[in-house]
């Protein structure tokens, strides 16, 4: 019936129009809300379920395009044709884009409804599947307003006809397992963390089993690797690394050593011409911020090595770490040679990693369901959730502050496996963790 | 059909009467809404809603063998607020020693797997410890900022173990839960705020 949305099935052009829109905003939200209903299915259930079930959904779809035969629900009716003459244009129209944007209650030639449905159910999110049903229902708006686009009909020729099923069949099992082929590589990849960026270069540590290498990619060029370096910290031309004799800060462009630190120090952050990094001195952990031009050097902590004295965050002058005991976890911060402040104290949550960014401080924060990231104001002011996921699903490890955008290292101990995440600041996903109290204002940091 | 007739309207009063029971005017909204943000916005705002300890368990109780239909539990890294002697969380499914993250430490409070090897992060190295603090005295003033403190102390036999059950007390008139707080189980004039148990390990 959904051919009668044309010049003389409606009245006239204008008519037409008015129609396919009503058509449209019908099938969007028909499918909008089945997509966010199969995706708060797929959240309650849990996204490896969902997953699975969408892949036996794709399978059965495909067994039952190849052998012509009905193995998933199919209804025989089509949109009703009396509509068209007992109601108004907006409320048939409308209707008929409600019916078709369902997917499922009419007939088809294919299954991709309930494939597209299962898939939405796979996302485990309401916002991500209303978001991918309405793209399919989009697509079916396309096929009405645009019919004949790529072919010609010609006088007495078919317009409509049922697509061979062995060509849909071929083309669910493709999509499918380009789908699913791509989940496996992602988990196979190397676990890479460490993100850092300035401009659009960025460098990361990649684990390959017990080796590490830091990859330095550019847009438009070759990367660069170094092997057995890990723990990068990019400023401009300057990367420092952490490799098997200490602390080495180069040249990217050019391989030039610029300034090597001997000795047992660890987690280099950079911020030229100061690097702030961490020296183990018998039973502790210092942190020391030195100038690499003329050589001073300040210790802004001291901890017992059971304590983790975290990895620090360097911009300009301010420096901010984390400490974290068995009685309390401290987010603390420090000119580099003024006073250290305490940013955040808890004795519930873990609040690690901090990042500087411009004029703002994010930081990594765990409870017992959800791993969160946090930024807030370095003049003091009200912190906003960046992103948040339930820790079942994975864990953020550290996160980057850059222009604009976050990154964020998230890591799935299950699956062995560690990603960076990009994401701008204040719309990254939630996923069921959003913040049931509001926070304390942060402090002024620097200043 | 008479008997048949009585027989439902027996069972719908009890149901009224469990209902009642079971619910104030106040918690029986806040189901209401839980319900409506459960619609509206998934499962991850019904979680966000839930008042711990008021879920149903898989044993059927609404709360946690010994203590059921009432005070919700304090906030701690699981739903069932199991405790040492000295208030600091435990896995409530066999009593082992866990941080404020929920995962199991050893005696020195680092994080380990279930056979107790120290776990390591994605880089390969040994993950650090976390805070492990007590549900009532550090918990609830970093949540709720109240000032509050370990009373009122009652026993029952589960498992067949004695369990001793414990409240969070506070000055605050209103629970955990969202209604008025229970008066008579505290001392110096302070209310129930949250509940909490410990597992003895003597037979009963």
């Amino acid at each position: 019936m959904i051919e009668t949305i044309t010049p003389a099935g409606c009245g006239g052009r204008r008519r037409q129009l008015v129609a396919l829109a009503w058509f449209a905003a019908g099938a969007v939200l028909s499918a909008a809300t089945i997509g966010a209903l199969a995706g708060w299915g797929g959240a309650f259930v849990g996204r490896p379920v969902a997953r699975a079930g969408a892949a036996i959904v794709a399978l059965l779809a495909v067994a039952g395009a190849l052998a012509s035969r009905r193995l998933l629900p199919q209804r025989t009716a089509q949109v009703p044709e009396p509509w068209r003459r007992e109601r108004l244009l907006w409320q048939w129209s409308s209707g008929y884009g409600a019916i078709l944007g369902a997917g499922f209650l009419t007939y088809q030639p294919l299954a991709a409804a309930w494939v597209a449905i299962a898939a939405s159910a796979g996302l485990a999110s309401p916002l991500a599947g209303a978001t991918a049903m309405a793209a399919y229902a989009l697509g079916r708006v396309a096929m009405v307003a645009a019919p004949n686009v790529g072919r010609r009909p010609r006088a007495g020729s078919v317009v409509a006809r049922e697509r061979p099923a062995r060509l849909g069949a071929i083309l669910i099992f493709v999509v499918g397992s380009c789908v699913f082929a791509g989940q496996a590589l992602g988990a196979a990849r190397p676990p890479e963390i460490d993100a850092t960026a300035t401009g659009s270069v960025v460098a990361l540590t990649r684990i390959v089993g017990a080796k590490t290498f830091v990859i330095l990619r550019r847009s438009g060029h070759p990367s660069v690797v170094l092997a057995g370096a890990s723990q990068p910290s990019l400023d401009g031309p300057r990367l420092a690394v952490r490799d098997s004799e200490g602390i080495r800060v180069l040249d990217w462009a050019t391989g030039r050593t610029l300034v090597r630190i001997r000795g047992r120090v660890t987690t280099p952050a950079l911020s030229w011409p100061r690097m702030a990094f961490r020296r183990r001195a018998g039973n502790q952990w210092l942190l020391i911020v030195r100038d690499l031009r003329t050589r001073s050097v300040r210790t802004l902590d001291r901890r017992p090595l059971g304590v983790d004295l975290g990895r620090p965050a360097i911009r300009g002058r301010l420096v901010a770490w984390h400490v974290t005991s068995a009685t309390e976890s401290l987010l603390l911060a420090a000119e580099a040679d003024g006073r250290v402040r305490v940013v955040l104290r808890s004795t519930t949550r873990v609040a690690h990693s901090p990042a500087i960014g411009n004029a703002r401080l994010a930081w990594v924060e765990d409870d017992a369901a959800c791993s969160r990231v946090l930024a807030g104001p370095i003049s003091g002011g009200p912190s906003i959730l960046v992103a948040a996921r339930p820790r079942t699903t994975g864990v953020f490890w550290n996160v980057h502050l850059g222009k604009g955008a976050t990154s964020v290292t998230v890591w799935q101990p299950a699956r062995g496996t560690a990603r960076i995440a990009r994401f701008p600041i204040g719309r990254g996903p939630i996923d069921g963790c959003a913040l049931t109290a509001s926070r304390t204002p942060l402090p002024p940091i620097s200043g | 059909m008479p008997g048949a007739s009585s027989e439902k309207r027996s069972r719908v009063e009890r149901l009224a009467v469990r209902l009642a029971a079971g619910t104030t005017r106040r918690s029986f909204l806040g189901r209401l809404a839980v319900v409506a943000a459960a619609l509206l916005g998934g499962p991850s705002v019904a979680r966000a809603f839930r008042i711990p300890g008021t879920e149903p368990t898989g044993d059927g109780y609404y709360g946690f063998c010994g203590h059921t239909w009432t005070t919700g539990s304090c906030p701690g890294p699981f739903a069932t607020p199991r405790i040492d002697a000295n208030g600091y969380p435990l896995r409530p499914t066999d009593g082992r020693l866990v941080d404020n993250l929920g995962r199991l430490i050893d005696a020195a409070g680092r994080p380990t797997d279930e056979r107790g090897a120290r776990l390591r992060g994605p880089s390969g190295a040994l993950l650090p410890v976390a805070p492990r603090s007590r549900l009532c005295e550090d918990w609830v003033p970093e949540r709720f900022g109240l000032d509050v403190v370990t009373q009122g102390v009652w026993y029952r036999c589960c498992s067949g173990q004695i369990r001793r059950l414990t409240d969070c007390c506070s000055h605050q008139r209103t629970r955990i839960n969202g209604d008025v707080a229970l008066t008579g189980y505290c001392n110096g004039g302070r209310t129930v705020f949250c509940v909490l148990y410990y597992d003895t390990g003597v037979a009963c």
